[in-house]
């Protein structure tokens, strides 16, 4: 699979775009960061040139790593330690919507990742833990130690995942 | 607050056609340079007003006066100290469960096929001229999290990797997840966002601050392949809670944190805390809410002075 024309490439626009930038948004926390960083991740691709990728599956993985790895780049730049952003667009979340918000904002960048892939993106553990190249132990603690710092608040209701944790999984 | 107030805040932050549109207009800008240009991050950004960083560093320096000026004199106390396990206060010969709330405790299996574990450590210690105490393991190792934006400062050895950012294609922001490596004398810094070590010392007012997590951590590298077959069994089976505790208590074996309490007139004193199970009904094991079929009994762990 080849961004081979502007209908393919406008195409991996439309429907990777929202994401690359909801996993920018949660790294930096600012709409126009964001908005740069989806930027950057598009000229990546482009600039890829004939990069093959072997399905869908392995594009967005690849948009993944790259998004999460420019926002890593973007956080440690000079620049952007000593400059603040000039506008900042507003997303009008309800009231309960902000406070999750607040919640995930507070949690480490990477846990945050995980969060988003996981409860979002609908990924298994075993597969986040393939896209951020990590162990599967890692992923599953990071996303429990996230869980727990939103004072488990995300996955009432929830059924068990893979892992065993007591009192919640154990009867 | 829910898990759907997540996903829908996350549908919300979408793009506009607008900027969709923008997006696709990089397609002629890359391929004919000359078409489109590019804006650049820089324009989109004004410098940091110095001003601000002054006063906050000022608000700093009259807060720590401030602070100064108020610490009790504890110079004429005698040294002393009592261990808490959570809010209980844990006795020599009495074992004290721990306050094992849903995410008290966790295992999971790890791509090499090893069971790992994670047990959280609410261990403190109060008293009268303790100036900090040093915590060590005779197994496994600590993990130290710092849940903070303002504190979210990576550890030396994630900088290291950090730099690895650098190939796209090469994602490592995180350090491994075995305490394999980490020598008995290594020290974790306290302040970064995480890390691993054997040993670590928390001031004394440190030990309050709640946005600080201290787990225990390790895996079944020394069982038998028999006997992890077992411990498997337990784990991801369906057994009797028995079984289960016998599974636990062959994962963590003798396993002792050795606290050394070290006070401002430069003595110290060593006590020795053991980690065990205890098969108990959920009521006692947990503070939090019990669904209806949740009752019955469960394993919690329990820390003990030996």
């Amino acid at each position: 699979m080849f961004i081979q024309s502007k209908e393919n490439y406008n195409q991996v626009v439309e429907e990777f775009s929202n994401m690359i930038y909801r996993i920018a948004y949660q790294n930096l926390s600012n709409t126009t960061d964001a908005e740069d960083i989806v930027q950057e991740v598009f000229l990546s691709l482009l600039k890829s040139g004939k990069r093959d990728f072997s399905d869908k599956e392995h594009l967005k993985a690849w948009l993944i790593k790259v998004t999460i790895n420019k926002c890593i780049n973007f956080r440690k730049s000079f620049w952007v330690q000593k400059t603040v952003p000039l506008e900042e667009q507003v997303i009008s979340y309800t009231d309960e919507e902000k406070t999750v918000m607040d919640e995930v904002m507070k949690l480490p960048s990477d846990y945050r990742n995980i969060i988003y892939l996981y409860y979002y993106e609908g990924y298994t553990i075993k597969e986040i833990a393939e896209i951020l190249g990590k162990k599967q132990n890692t992923i599953n603690s990071k996303l429990q130690r996230g869980r727990k710092k939103l004072r488990a608040e995300l996955e009432k209701g929830e059924p068990c995942y893979e892992e065993k944790q007591l009192h919640k999984c154990n009867g | 607050m829910k898990k759907n107030s997540y996903i829908s805040a996350m549908d919300k932050t979408a793009l506009n056609d607008k900027q969709k549109d923008k997006l696709k207009d990089l397609y002629n800008a890359v391929n004919n340079p000359t078409e489109e240009k590019i804006m650049s991050i820089e324009k989109k950004r004004i410098r940091r007003k110095p001003l601000a960083v002054l006063a906050a560093s000022l608000a700093l320096l009259i807060g720590f006066g401030t602070f100064s000026l108020v610490l009790p004199n504890k110079s004429n106390n005698e040294n002393s100290f009592v261990l808490k396990v959570n809010a209980a206060e844990l006795k020599e010969g009495k074992a004290v469960l721990a306050d094992t709330s849903a995410f008290g405790f966790a295992v999971s299996e790890g791509d090499d096929n090893l069971d790992y574990y994670s047990i959280d450590f609410p261990v403190k210690y109060e008293g009268d001229n303790i100036k900090s105490v040093t915590y060590s393991i005779n197994k496994g190792c600590f993990e130290l999290y710092r849940f903070s934006d303002s504190n979210e400062k990576k550890s030396s050895k994630d900088q290291e990797l950090d730099t690895k950012a650098e190939n796209e294609e090469n994602i490592e922001y995180s350090i491994p997840d075995e305490c394999d490596g980490i020598s008995n004398s290594e020290y974790a810094k306290v302040d970064s966002s995480y890390d691993k070590t054997k040993k670590f010392t928390v001031g004394y007012d440190d030990q309050k601050n709640s946005e600080r997590y201290i787990y225990i951590t390790g895996d079944s590298k020394h069982l038998t392949t028999n006997e992890s077959d077992e411990v498997k069994k337990a784990f991801y089976g369906d057994v009797a809670i028995e079984k289960e505790k016998a599974a636990f208590d062959k994962l963590l074996g003798n396993l002792i944190i050795t606290s050394t309490i070290n006070f401002n007139d430069g003595t110290t004193k060593t006590q020795n805390i053991k980690i065990g199970t205890k098969i108990v009904d959920y009521k006692e094991a947990t503070t939090d809410e019990i669904p209806p079929e949740k009752r019955g009994s469960t394993l919690s762990f329990t820390f003990e002075i030996v």
